[in-house]
């Protein structure tokens, strides 16, 4: 906290005027509310078999007049010859009648559909806890969640990404087709790399770099992590750059991954205003890893480096955890003993000194 | 009838000490280890204790966040009605205190976005400033508090609750991001933002 802060902090007398009497009506209005709430959620309980079944008989004599004339349960509305509706919400848009797929039984969680002949887009629900694969011939097509066209071509497969990020495999190799990507697989040697997007493109950024962008900004950090693990080099050396790139390993689950960018920040960016906030997230990763030698180091530079940063009495704190979750109890302790001289008023005072062993 | 008790920043404080509990500061007040608490939570049904506990503690950071003292009552109650579902999960007493900030934080912050309308009144409402100051506050710190929360009558509400638990509360940036359910980063840009807000309307 800076000094400013402590005087911010105790400049403003704010009051709110309470007695046992406000107390206690308080008390009981909180209490006739949650009756009232229990009573609605009973009411609705009760409810809730008898919209059920209405539903079930709705459902049912749809279901049978859609089976009367289609013939396949799972193909839905008035495109009951196109869609095909997948049980993970996902849905498959056959391109005519000479399009064939077959969902296969059996790999749950994952989702692995069979194109047999022709051709489909799929439509994939984002679910990082399951593989979605559609697999044409040789190829397989595996994805997280987008929108993608798969077609067989003769012994061959065209893939074109719509939105999100594929990564098609085929006996030989395999290859991350980003959004706007499109590609022949198994390639030919001489047409290895994807067909690069036709419009709207923009100017000197690659396709990846668009895809690793646009899935930054949809917060989409698993997919944007695929695009940045096979295209390192699309990241800057900007603070912004660099921070978003170790947000994306972060945030993805590749904690490890983050630690070099947040290490460049620190040594590159020494005087930005999110160094520290960048050896901070350091130390935090490092931690989360179980490297916490290493964090309380960077704890600690934050607040040598920085000692006029928002977050050094946050960095003392955490180096004092550092310090006895790598067994070093006695540094912890005399850490907790500067916490108390520098923050007399800090707030994580009880928090330090319970890391510290001291209660 | 006797006069009301003061919960707030400095009077509350020491209310807490007078408790004889050795602290300086308001939160304190959820970290009392009394028997009672300890009694509370073995019986977790006894949500009434739990409430009597922490009602005036809540009621001091929703004052804090939202300023305006008419609406402390309502704010209090949901932040206990969701506080009920809850309550019956958690094991460590400890935990009570952050748990109910957290809620009291966010419920408050969802007060401000959906009566965004109302806090334009507060702009020049005497009667508002002189329900939420320590009686004891000299006219300068009473004239400071009404110009802070005209400021803040302005600011957009996320900014503001960010402030006000760094400026006004004294929170460190950490825990802000703990409250409010954001990032570090975030935290830090929202409050250089409510800063340079704050400058320019002051």
């Amino acid at each position: 906290m800076t000094d400013e802060t402590r005087r911010d902090a105790g400049s403003l007398p704010i009051a709110v005027r309470w007695d046992g009497a406000r107390t206690e009506r308080l008390l009981g209005r909180v209490h006739a509310r949650i009756e009232r709430k229990r009573r609605l959620r009973r009411g609705l309980v009760a409810a809730v078999p008898v919209a059920a079944v209405a539903l079930v008989v709705v459902f049912g004599i749809r279901h049978r007049d859609r089976t009367d004339t289609a013939g396949a349960p799972r193909l839905a509305g008035q495109e009951a010859t196109r869609i095909v509706m997948l049980s993970d919400g996902s849905r498959v848009e056959l391109r005519d009648a000479q399009t064939k797929i077959r969902v296969r039984p059996d790999v749950s969680p994952a989702v692995r559909v069979d194109l047999q002949s022709g051709a489909g887009r799929f439509f994939v629900v984002r679910d990082p806890g399951r593989m979605f694969e559609v697999i044409a011939g040789s190829v397989t097509v595996a994805v997280v969640g987008t929108e993608f066209d798969v077609e067989l071509r003769g012994e061959r497969t065209w893939v074109s990404v719509h939105s999100g990020t594929v990564r098609v495999s085929w006996p030989a190799d395999s290859r991350l087709l980003s959004v706007a990507e499109s590609g022949l697989f198994p390639p030919e040697p001489a047409a290895a790399e994807p067909i690069a997007p036709q419009a709207g493109a923009g100017v000197g950024a690659s396709p990846a770099a668009q895809a690793y962008k646009s899935s930054v900004g949809r917060r989409d950090y698993g997919e944007a992590y695929a695009v940045l693990s096979h295209h390192p080099g699309i990241v800057g050396d900007t603070v912004d750059d660099l921070l978003t790139a170790a947000d994306v390993a972060r945030l993805s689950g590749h904690g490890a991954e983050a630690v070099p960018y947040l290490e460049r920040v620190e040594a590159a960016h020494p005087h930005d205003g999110r160094a520290p906030l960048a050896a901070f997230t350091l130390g935090r990763t490092l931690m989360g890893l179980g490297r916490a030698r290493e964090a309380e180091q960077a704890f600690a530079r934050v607040r040598s480096r920085w000692p006029q940063s928002p977050l050094a009495e946050d960095a003392l704190v955490r180096q004092i955890e550092a310090a006895a979750r790598s067994g070093d109890l006695d540094r912890a302790r005399k850490l907790a003993d500067e916490y108390d001289h520098a923050y007399p008023q800090g707030r994580r005072r009880s928090e330090a000194r319970r890391h510290a062993g001291l209660e | 009838m006797p006069p009301a008790e003061c919960f707030g920043l400095a009077p509350l404080a020491r209310r807490v000490q007078d408790w004889g509990v050795s602290t300086g500061t308001v939160r304190a007040l959820g970290d009392v280890r009394a028997g009672g608490l300890q009694a509370a939570l073995a019986d977790p049904v006894d949500f009434d204790a739990v409430f009597r506990r922490y009602a005036p503690y809540v009621g001091a950071i929703v004052l804090m966040i939202v300023g305006r003292p008419d609406d402390v009552d309502d704010i209090v109650q949901d932040v206990f009605i969701q506080a009920h579902r809850g309550l019956s999960g958690l094991r460590d007493p400890e935990a009570v205190r952050p748990w109910l900030t957290r809620i009291a934080v966010r419920r408050s912050r969802r007060w401000l976005r959906r009566h965004w309308y109302r806090r334009l009144f507060t702009v020049g409402d005497a009667g508002a400033i002189d329900d939420m100051v320590d009686p004891s506050a000299s006219p300068e710190q009473r004239a400071e508090i009404a110009v802070v929360y005209r400021v803040l009558a302005q600011m957009p509400a996320d900014d503001r609750v960010v402030w006000v638990l760094r400026k006004v509360d004294g929170e460190t940036l950490e825990s802000i991001a703990s409250l409010v359910g954001c990032s570090l980063s975030t935290v830090q840009r929202r409050l250089r933002a409510a800063q340079a807000f704050m400058e320019r309307l002051r």
